[in-house]
């Protein structure tokens, strides 16, 4: 035993930490979703965060507000992007400086990039200055204050999304086809857009599956554009998403059971996303 | 014929790539030119660049970002210094060494990387608030200390892969654990620590969401929230706002350009995580 003591001592720093704020954290928050919990008492109250979380119609505005995104996403994720990468693989002049071009937006702090979009979005913004100086002030809105607009505006921040990781992984994917089965099809004389559709796009499908499930995953969970440029709104619930509404739970009425239930819902749906996603890849790679 | 077909598809391609290059970074140039209009020139002519350029919005933004800057550096470095530390020597022994439970415990870290940050939030915070160290870096740095799940799964693929012989004249001379990997591990593994710790400091980089939990005072405050809380509460000449944008962003674009292979190779690895 004592042979192996130092290898255990070694992970033992990792483990710490792991306890401390995975596993611990993970254990609480379910436990808590069943209790009222502030900072100074727990009280258990069983099913009630649950239910008072599902009758609540915030709950049911946020899912379909966050189902809206992901929907988008996925369209996105599975266009933009991979038109990107699959022109600059074609390019001959420049490649490089056209990849420098869509790596280098991936480096601003997403933060930023959310500001100066809430910042376009304004009465006085960006948008409306353009569409009063080509005359159509008619169409000039609040674009994040009205209900109409504000969620799209959410989704549309980032447009035309092809500089990003998805990009970068696209084109790794791309690049690492290699040239003899390219060279076959050009000798059989098929068209580049032929070559693309039925050589290239087959070939990487795993990534694409790889990049929708991240996707799904992210936009699941993620509510920072939300907090930043609406805070949930218009409305109570005009961009409200589970991730925030979580958020607001702690931060506005240090509501930290109901938090945990919001979050411990949203742990189950992430964890049976990601389990369907290995059950899928697993029967698509015993059919081949 | 066929050459000029192929020469009218490069010419679309460079086209195509051009408008989408330039929508992309019309947020961008527009954030910058912005950072240096007066209140006039930001009101009336907010597109476009405009003269005389006013660079003193930068040195008032400067005085209310460089101390959330400097957060940010202390954080992000002494947390990826600490967590790349101890997930390359977690690495190195779940790679290099055979002893009971190693499996499970290797499997207990790859479960890590299936468990979304967000869904820690409140007990996190609860634990933050419990050992008072709300509105401290601490706040950050030891959650952020804790993301090592990802490099680890990296590096014992790496130490794994690395041939035995390597390691025969270190044992030979009777080298410890640590030794072995101190001078042998860590040389030959350096440019894959350093893409995790580019991929590492970008994420703390861009998190949002938990500093402004438990780190929203002027003590502890990251750039990303000086940002927001700097244009939403003191209301300064609005271009000085954007510069405030603009320094936020700085110190990731010199440290991209500094080390752009590496960074790419961290991004892309990082990013199978999300």
């Amino acid at each position: 035993m004592r042979r192996y003591g130092l290898f255990y001592l070694l992970l033992l720093p990792t483990f710490l930490f792991a306890f401390a704020f995975y596993y611990y954290p993970l254990a609480s928050g379910i436990f808590h979703s069943f209790t009222y919990w502030d900072i100074k008492r727990t009280v258990w109250v069983g099913l009630d965060n649950y239910t008072r979380l599902f009758a609540s119609p915030a709950t049911l505005a946020a899912w379909r507000n966050m189902a809206l995104i992901v929907v988008s996403q996925v369209i996105v994720v599975l266009t933009l992007p991979l038109l990107g990468a699959a022109l600059v693989h074609h390019v001959r002049r420049g490649q490089y400086w056209w990849r420098v071009a869509f790596v280098l937006p991936i480096v601003v702090p997403a933060t930023v990039v959310v500001f100066v979009w809430r910042w376009f979005y304004g009465i006085d913004g960006g948008i409306n200055y353009m569409l009063r100086l080509i005359g159509l002030d008619q169409l000039t809105r609040a674009w994040l204050g009205d209900p109409a607009t504000a969620l799209w505006a959410i989704i549309f921040v980032g447009f035309p999304w092809v500089a990003g990781l998805n990009f970068l992984i696209y084109l790794a994917a791309l690049q690492s086809i290699p040239e003899e089965i390219l060279d076959a099809a050009r000798v059989d004389g098929a068209t580049a857009l032929r070559t693309f559709f039925q050589i290239e796009l087959p070939i990487i499908r795993p990534q694409m599956s790889l990049l929708v499930t991240l996707t799904v995953i992210y936009f699941l969970r993620s509510f920072d554009a939300p907090l930043i440029m609406t805070n949930g709104g218009p409305g109570t619930t005009g961009t409200l998403v589970p991730g925030l509404q979580m958020y607001r739970a702690i931060r506005d009425e240090l509501d930290l059971g109901y938090g945990s239930a919001i979050g411990t819902v949203l742990f189950g749906v992430l964890l049976a996303v990601s389990l369907a996603n290995l059950a899928i890849r697993r029967r698509l790679e015993d059919a081949q | 014929m066929s050459g000029l077909r192929r020469r009218a598809g490069q010419w679309a391609i460079q086209f195509t790539l051009l408008v989408l290059a330039f929508i992309t970074f019309v947020p961008l140039v527009t954030l910058l030119s912005l950072s240096v209009k007066d209140i006039y020139q930001f009101n009336v002519a907010p597109m476009g660049i405009t003269f005389p350029m006013h660079f003193d919005n930068y040195a008032l933004a400067w005085k209310f970002m460089a101390e959330p800057i400097w957060h940010n550096v202390v954080i992000a470095g002494v947390a990826t210094l600490a967590s790349l530390t101890m997930a390359s020597i977690s690495a190195f022994v779940f790679a290099r060494f055979r002893f009971p439970g190693r499996d499970l415990l290797f499997f207990a870290i790859v479960i890590l990387l299936f468990i979304p940050n967000t869904v820690l939030l409140v007990p996190t915070y609860q634990i933050i608030i419990r050992f008072g160290l709300l509105n401290t870096l601490w706040a950050l740095i030891l959650p952020y200390c804790a993301i090592q799940a990802l490099a680890i799964v990296v590096l014992r693929t790496f130490f794994v892969e690395m041939p035995d012989e390597l390691f025969d004249a270190a044992v030979v001379d009777g080298a410890s654990v640590l030794q072995q990997f101190a001078h042998v591990g860590v040389p030959l593994a350096k440019p894959v620590i350093g893409a995790m710790a580019i991929f590492q400091v970008w994420l703390i980089w861009n998190d949002y969401a938990w500093p402004s939990l438990v780190a929203n005072a002027p003590q502890a405050r990251t750039a990303a929230l000086a940002l927001i809380v700097f244009n939403d509460f003191t209301l300064p000449v609005p271009g000085a706002g954007m510069a405030a944008g603009v320094l936020a962003a700085l110190p990731m674009l010199v440290l991209f350009f500094a080390t752009m292979r590496t960074f790419i190779a961290g991004l892309t690895a990082g990013a199978v995580k999300g």
